[in-house]
């Protein structure tokens, strides 16, 4: 159906595995096609942009050229959110000016003129004609689930630059949830930073990052947190109990990455989705699936509500 | 509330300032003070200078106080402040931009962030791409938090999520001869 350029970032073989599996499931039922570039490296991250603002655009810069040397002008597609903020920023820069450009050129010893367009996830799933393959790809449901989508900093800052959503309020993840018969939640903290590595280096002073998110989500009656990030998805979900035992908080609120609740929804089981290897235990969801009834049963009878049946005990276990 | 003598403040000082806000694209002057940086920043209860304090040091060419302070180095680049400016001052840029010369100048306002920041990018130097279980054992020898997030890695391994082995891009040369022309060698 489509075709990207697929940057993984380093967190995809590791710590964003489950990611990977739930997005390699959901891009094959949809026939969307990704081509990984070759020998990409790491995006830098902050860590680049902190060191120098040469190698937070060169890093960056270096992956994207190869993808224009293998595939051209063809859209990168990059999951994490983090690496997507990096390639696109760089990307940014060099279409400013020739100067950039060359400056760019220079440091990478690469041509590179920012031909491709960056794009996350999001973005991909977000497209009509996905939502219309995934509407139909989805086999199963999660009526009413109560979902708190959090989009967190990088998909949509810095504002120049991120633009596909909105900054403040971006919406474009509750619609896709909500073709799932999930209810996105209105809540006050989706764009809020997790802390990312601070989490690492400053670890008192950001915690309550984490905790504010997990405590705002409970107060707007969130079932279940949905994120479209590694970093966000391992800081909220590997610390949920830790803040639970430090802070006497009762959060019950497990974390997914939106594409494991598109996989559930399309057959995938807990194993091809990795939903079975969060630290907070996630994989009550799957008692969550309805199976629609066929159509035909509708046609039978016009006035009943379609009739929804739990998942079987074999899907929830498989 | 606390008086500067401002008599005291030399032109260097104040023209070293408006130079490093300018590399970050930064000019001061468009700052009023208004707040919504520091009201929205997510780290600020860990700072000694709330963002909106460091622009204005800056304005009036204190800055080898706020090349001292920890709110540089505790910024986690959420851009979130940026992002609300009503004058659209790139605040996380001007927050690198004091860190690298903070650095240069030989402060350690806040070791651990440094040490992350190198270690990450060491990391990347020596493979070309980051490996995690390495990056957090590394920190925490050399950072002396020895057993921080040690509950953490066993999870993390059980999970398949990290094992012994790296990974590594092909040609590590070409990434670390980007690293060092871009002044991340160590």
């Amino acid at each position: 159906m489509q075709k990207y350029s697929y940057f993984p970032g380093c967190s995809a073989e590791s710590t964003g595995i489950s990611y990977t599996l739930s997005t390699n499931y959901c891009t094959g039922k949809l026939g969307i096609e990704f081509d990984e570039i070759d020998d990409w490296c790491c995006c830098g991250t902050s860590a680049g942009r902190l060191t120098s603002k040469d190698l937070g655009l060169a890093l960056p810069a270096r992956s994207l050229a190869l993808s224009e040397k293998q595939y051209g002008d063809l859209a990168v597609v990059a999951p994490c959110a983090g690496c997507y903020s990096s390639l696109k920023q760089a990307a940014h820069y060099v279409r400013q000016s020739n100067e950039n450009r060359t400056h760019v050129e220079d440091l990478i010893e690469m041509p590179y003129t920012a031909a491709a367009e960056v794009v996350s996830l999001l973005e991909v799933f977000a497209q009509d004609e996905v939502k219309e393959a995934l509407t139909s790809a989805l086999t199963r449901r999660l009526d009413g689930l109560k979902v708190a989508s959090y989009y967190g900093c990088a998909l949509v800052r810095p504002t120049d630059v991120c633009t596909f959503d909105d900054a403040e309020n971006p919406t474009s993840m509750d619609d896709i949830m909500a073709l799932t018969g999930a209810v996105p939640v209105d809540w006050a903290y989706k764009t809020e930073c997790c802390g990312a590595s601070n989490q690492i280096a400053a670890p008192k002073d950001s915690r309550v990052l984490i905790e504010r998110i997990f405590r705002n989500a409970q107060a707007c009656g969130a079932d279940v947190i949905v994120t479209a990030c590694p970093l966000c998805m391992l800081n909220l979900d590997m610390r949920e109990k830790e803040i639970n035992q430090k802070r006497g908080t009762a959060f019950d609120i497990p974390v997914y990455y939106f594409t494991e609740l598109l996989g559930a929804c399309m057959g995938g089981t807990v194993k091809e989705l990795g939903i079975d290897r969060h630290f907070y235990p996630a994989t009550s969801l799957m008692g969550r699936l309805v199976t629609p009834a066929a159509p035909e049963a509708d046609a039978a009878a016009p006035e009943a509500a379609a009739p929804v049946q739990p998942a079987t005990q074999k899907e929830v276990e498989a | 509330m606390r008086t500067v003598d401002l008599s005291q403040v030399s032109d260097q000082a104040r023209d070293a300032s408006t130079a490093l806000a300018a590399r970050a694209g930064v000019d001061l002057k468009d700052c009023y003070q208004c707040g919504k940086c520091s009201a929205g920043c997510p780290m600020v209860q860990g700072m000694d200078l709330m963002p909106r304090e460091v622009l204005r040091l800056l304005q009036l060419g204190l800055l080898d106080e706020v090349l001292q302070a920890k709110t540089p180095w505790l910024c986690a680049q959420c851009e979130v402040c940026a992002s609300r400016c009503p004058q659209e001052i790139q605040i996380a840029a001007l927050m690198r931009e004091v860190r690298y010369a903070s650095k240069a100048a030989g402060y350690q306002p806040y070791p651990e962030s440094d040490k992350f920041d190198d270690l990450f990018i060491a990391g990347v130097r020596s493979k070309g791409k980051s490996n995690e279980q390495y990056l957090a054992m590394k920190y925490n020898f050399s950072s002396g938090h020895l057993f921080q997030d040690v509950l953490g890695a066993p999870g993390m391994f059980s999970r398949g999520m990290i094992g012994v082995s790296t990974h590594s891009v092909k040609d590590t040369e070409a990434v670390r001869r980007l690293i060092d022309k871009c002044g991340g060698e160590r």
